[in-house]
């Protein structure tokens, strides 16, 4: 299932564009300016160098609460449904109880006005990484069905500098976070790979954790730590994607290869299909089955990239 | 006599039911005779006449003599109410505040003790009960103020019987037997029947594996005496001496079934070697006869965690690993227990007949509790003969810690404790384990820090006769650490200058009881002063200069750090360099390479910074941050060879949690073609639970096929394949596999 889903999502990529949009706050202090504004530019770089990317990028004293409006309000009249949007924001978040805040030149902007600022869009995947302190009081202003909303801390209490963001941008930039491989980094891919950093982060310097993030894809879910698929859980972010890698968009060309593609599609469902059933399966069979699979499918691809 | 027992006993339990109103009365001056008279029979063994003396107490009127029938029944809680009462009673006398602290220590309260007791001594400073009181609650923590308090009450009062024992008892555990012998002598002096005076000169003979009648004389006096044998065991405990310990305890457990804390040294022996389910049940003995001290609590409760724990056995030895972290630790544990076991059997001449077993704990104090029954350890680990306890590197905060300089350090011992007979002199064996730290790897020992230097400097050293006492009683905090380093010079000294016979031939000689004195005059025909001024000469000569230039050398650091932070590479470049000019790496402080690296770094010299952290990593530099960069320089470099070198250098200092160092020193090793170093490594890659699982199975796969395992390379290619069915560089090892096997 988890494949098939995938598919149907990577796919359409090469005719989706994907929109970008990179947020740098206010630093405060020369440690943190400097910090923000080398993450906004590793961001930068890694999301220009995606294909079909239409990158914002927000940061300094560039970033204003009336630019950011106008830059929302531009993609909203450029992307359609088929698109993807993927807001980052990096720098101080605060909370006050009730509100969360980005810390920007001039006047902040709170959770609720960036929900509002993303309603007029309409890319159907939209995925919001919020990596600041306190950014899980962000958390329920963010959140609606089909929206990733990924926070660096759990509450709005948490309110000391993060780590997340240095790991979020390594998921962006090594190839190890692709778990399945596909050439797809998934928001949940992506999540997991940052959250696990981050985690042992904590727990390899014998720190306590001050931050714990969390990620959500429904209009009521307060989030996860760590969701499980097999649960139902972050299935709109499994099917979220990030960055596209390598050569997918050029994968379809020919007739052939498109008949080939179609074969791989179809292995793969009975890939999924077979590991579904795995539980109720004696283990030899299930063995059997998955290693004729796989040879399948190693051929297929064989063929796919002569 | 049964009936009267019932009697007493029933008499006892209507006395319990319906206490006396507490109200406050004077009732005249507390006798201080009564109670003791009791105490001396239940001592004797005279249980009968003992219980009755102390139900006869609690028909006092007095709370105080109450307070004593009470707690000489086991009515513990009713003994305290009656000595608070006692309190106000006789307010401002110091007997009843020193008794009332007795009972606090003999209830697992330390704090309450010391304040009631202290509270004491302020009233009547010269008391000679109350300075024997705290000399006996300090004695505890083996703190060197217990001797002098216990001497002042003797000498207060020349018929105090306790503090004689308590001087002798203390001279022993000092390694002093033959002024234990003598103050054991005094107290026979005052009582000839005095048990624990006994008790001490049997346990000397019994140490110098002598014979002796001393323990048929106590069991003539009283057959049950449970305590002689209880106090042997804490002297053979204190020589390292676990299994006669063990024995010690048991024959005390049999004798005075009721002797709770003997259950308690002996389930906590039991565990100390490996013994856990005897060890359970003793110290259940224990709890559930009420005795509910730290110790037996804390025990049990880390039993309860060893549900936890996954055992490794190989030939040789064992590795007992908490299971979170067991898969990534155990390849590295087993390979430096093989190791250090065949490099000490040939070097020691020592056989052990059984396994080495090393258990490692997560939690310090879980280790500090199966060391010492209590949290608060400051060691990293400890020997137990062949079982060794130790913190894993997960305990400890990233380069704070080297584990396997700590394993060998440990496993030194076992062979060194049973190559004397459990007979060597504690600095001896302390020396042998600094110095077999820096063979195993001239990187792992820990180079001389600043204070030891200083103190090298204004010569505060011990000389070798009386060297033991820095690390049993040391008379200022830095002591044993002092005394760690100059022990580990002293056999380097030894070693370099008549060689490792030399070690073998002392270690023969304290095998047969001969003292340090005696084994460096036979075996190293050097009387001990000549002695020690060749090893101060050894010393200074390797780290007088340092000793000397430490000013230098701190100003030159902090200046170059000053530098670096107004990001001034050139000078922070050139005070840096000033701190470690003309010294060799074993000598410098670690931290001033790095200083030195990272003003390099800044300026964009990357083969100079290169050149800083190699001498980094020679002088023990842990940080693994620092390791890791000059891995990076070295691949830059295109030396992947030292790239490896230098993260090989983390698995020993920090290698849970980091599961890219695996990944990365797995490649390097695939690289270069030693597929056998990269195996473990892309094992524990696994073992850390990995965010990429497809990549680390593909990367195990690679190394079987490297390692012509094909079977299991087809194994770990169907579970990369089976989390990542699409993961092409998998699906091609796949087919070249397939392709392989049907032509096969």
């Amino acid at each position: 299932m988890l494949r098939s889903l995938l598919l149907v999502v990577a796919l359409p990529l090469c005719a989706a564009t994907t929109f970008y949009v990179n947020i740098g706050g206010l630093g405060g202090q020369e440690d943190y300016e400097t910090r923000f504004k080398a993450n906004i530019e590793e961001l930068d770089k890694l999301t220009k160098a995606a294909p079909q990317a239409k990158v914002f990028s927000l940061s300094g004293t560039a970033a204003t609460k009336v630019k950011l409006k106008e830059t929302f309000a531009q993609i909203a009249k450029e992307a359609k449904a088929e698109d993807n949007l993927v807001v980052t924001l990096i720098g101080h978040g605060t909370f006050d109880g009730v509100e969360y805040k980005f810390n920007l030149h001039g006047p902040d902007f709170s959770a609720k006005e960036l929900a509002l600022w993303l309603v007029p869009i309409g890319a159907k995947k939209q995925l919001v990484v919020n990596t600041t302190s306190a950014s899980g009081g962000s958390l329920a202003e963010l959140r609606q069905e089909g929206r990733t909303v990924i926070t660096a801390t759990k509450s709005g209490t948490e309110k000391l500098s993060t780590v997340f963001p240095r790991y979020w941008l390594e998921a962006l930039r090594d190839p190890s976070a692709d778990a399945d491989k596909n050439e797809v980094l998934t928001a949940l891919e992506a999540y997991r790979y940052a959250e696990s950093k981050t985690t042992k982060y904590y727990e390899t310097n014998k720190r306590l954790a001050t931050e714990h993030p969390m990620i959500t894809d429904t209009s009521s879910s307060n989030g996860f730590r760590t969701p499980d698929v097999t649960k139902g859980e972050a299935m709109v972010a499994m099917r979220t994607p990030v960055l596209v890698l390598g050569t997918l968009q050029n994968a379809a060309k020919t007739p052939e290869k498109q008949a080939l593609l179609k074969q791989r599609e179809t292995v793969e469902q009975q890939i999924d299909n077979l590991k579904l059933r795995k539980a109720a399966m004696a283990a030899d069979q299930y063995r059997t089955e998955l290693r004729n699979f796989l040879l399948q499918l190693a051929r297929i691809q064989q063929e796919l990239d002569k | 006599m049964r009936v009267s027992l019932i009697g007493i006993v029933t008499l006892g339990a209507l006395l319990a039911q319906a206490p006396a109103p507490k109200t406050v009365k004077k009732i005249g001056k507390y006798d201080h005779t009564k109670a003791p008279r009791c105490w001396s029979l239940q001592r004797a063994g005279s249980l009968m006449e003992a219980t009755g003396c102390f139900v006869a107490l609690m028909g006092e009127k007095d709370p105080a003599l109450k307070a004593e029938g009470a707690w000489g029944t086991g009515k513990y809680e009713e003994a305290m109410s009656e000595f608070e009462l006692a309190l106000k009673v006789h307010e401002g006398d110091p007997a009843v505040l020193i008794r009332f602290g007795e009972l606090f220590a003999a209830r697992f309260n330390r704090g309450e003790a010391v304040k009631l007791i202290t509270q004491a001594m302020k009233l009547d400073e010269g008391n000679p009960q109350g300075m024997l009181a705290m000399a006996k609650l300090l004695s505890k923590g083996f703190d060197p103020k217990a001797a002098e308090l216990a001497k002042a009450a003797a000498e207060a009062d020349p018929g105090l019987l306790e503090a004689r024992e308590l001087l002798a008892q203390l001279a022993l555990e000092n390694t002093e037997p033959v002024k234990a012998g003598e103050e054991a002598r005094k107290a026979l002096a005052i009582n000839p029947k005095s048990l624990n005076a006994m008790a001490t000169l049997g346990t000397i003979e019994l140490l110098q594996n002598q014979p002796t009648d001393q323990f048929d004389k106590i069991l003539a006096i009283n057959p049950s005496y449970g305590e002689a044998w209880y106090w042997a065991g804490h002297h053979f405990v204190l020589n390292r001496r676990y299994e006669e310990a063990i024995a010690l305890y048991k024959k005390a457990v049999a004798l005075s079934p009721s002797l709770w804390e003997a259950h308690e040294q002996l389930g906590i022996n039991l565990m100390r070697t490996g013994k856990a389910d005897d060890a359970r049940r003793e110290l259940e003995t224990a709890y559930n006869a009420g005795y509910h001290s730290n110790e037996v609590v804390n025990s049990l409760r880390l039993m309860d965690s060893y549900k936890d724990f996954v055992s490794y056995k190989f030939e040789g030895g064992e590795v007992r690993l908490n299971k979170k972290e067991a898969a990534i630790l155990a390849p590295y544990f087993e390979e430096e227990v093989r190791k250090a076991r065949a490099s000490y059997e040939a070097k020691y001449k020592t056989h052990l007949e059984v396994p080495l077993e090393v258990e490692v704990y997560p939690n310090h104090e879980d280790f500090a509790v199966r060391t010492m029954g209590m949290p608060g350890l400051g060691a990293t680990g400890v020997s137990f003969g062949p079982v060794v306890a130790m913190d894993s590197p997960s305990a400890r905060k990233p380069g704070e810690y080297h584990w396997a300089s700590t394993l060998w350090h440990e496993l030194s011992h076992s062979y060194i404790l049973v190559a004397t007979k459990f007979l060597t002199p504690r600095w001896f064996t302390e020396g042998v384990s600094v110095h077999e730290e820096t063979m195993a790897s001239p990187e792992w020992g820990d180079p001389p820090d600043p204070s030891t230097l200083m103190a090298l400097r204004d010569k505060k050293f011990l000389p070798i006769s009386n060297l033991d006492q820095g690390f049993i009683r040391p008379k200022e905090p830095m002591q044993i650490q002092l005394s760690y380093f100059q022990a580990g010079q002293t056999i380097d000294w030894i070693v370099q200058t008549y060689g490792q016979d030399a070690i073998n031939r002392m270690v023969k000689a304290f095998a047969k009881r001969k003292t340090t004195v005696e084994a460096i005059t036979e075996e190293l025909k050097l009387t001990p002063e000549e002695f020690d001024t060749k090893v101060n000469a050894f010393m200074n000569e390797r780290y007088g200069k340092a000793a000397e230039s430490l000013k230098i050398m701190r100003d030159s650091i902090a200046a170059s750090a000053k530098a670096l932070e107004k990001k001034d590479f050139e000078a922070a470049a050139v005070e840096g360099t000033k701190a470690i000019a003309g010294l060799p790496p074993g000598a410098v402080l670690a931290y001033a390479y790095e200083a030195v690296a990272k003003a390099y770094l800044g300026s964009g010299k990357k083969n100079e910074a290169r050149e800083q952290l190699r001498l980094y990593a020679k002088a023990s530099g842990r940080n693994p941050e620092t390791l890791k960069i000059l891995a990076k320089l070295e691949e830059e470099n295109g030396d992947k060879a030292m790239a490896a070198a230098a993260l090989q250098r983390l698995i020993y200092i920090s290698p849970v949690g980091d599961e890219d160092l695996h990944r990365k020193l797995g490649e390097y090793y695939l690289e270069l073609k030693q597929p056998q170093r990269a195996l473990p490594a892309f094992q524990a890659q696994l073992a850390s639970k990995p965010v990429d699982p497809a990549g680390a199975y593909y990367n195990l796969a690679k190394t079987f096929v490297a390692l012509s395992r094909p079977k299991e390379a087809q194994e770990a290619l169907f579970q990369s394949l089976e989390v990542a069915p699409g993961f092409k560089p998998a699906q091609k090892l796949l087919l070249e596999l397939e392709n392989h096997s049907s032509k096969d």
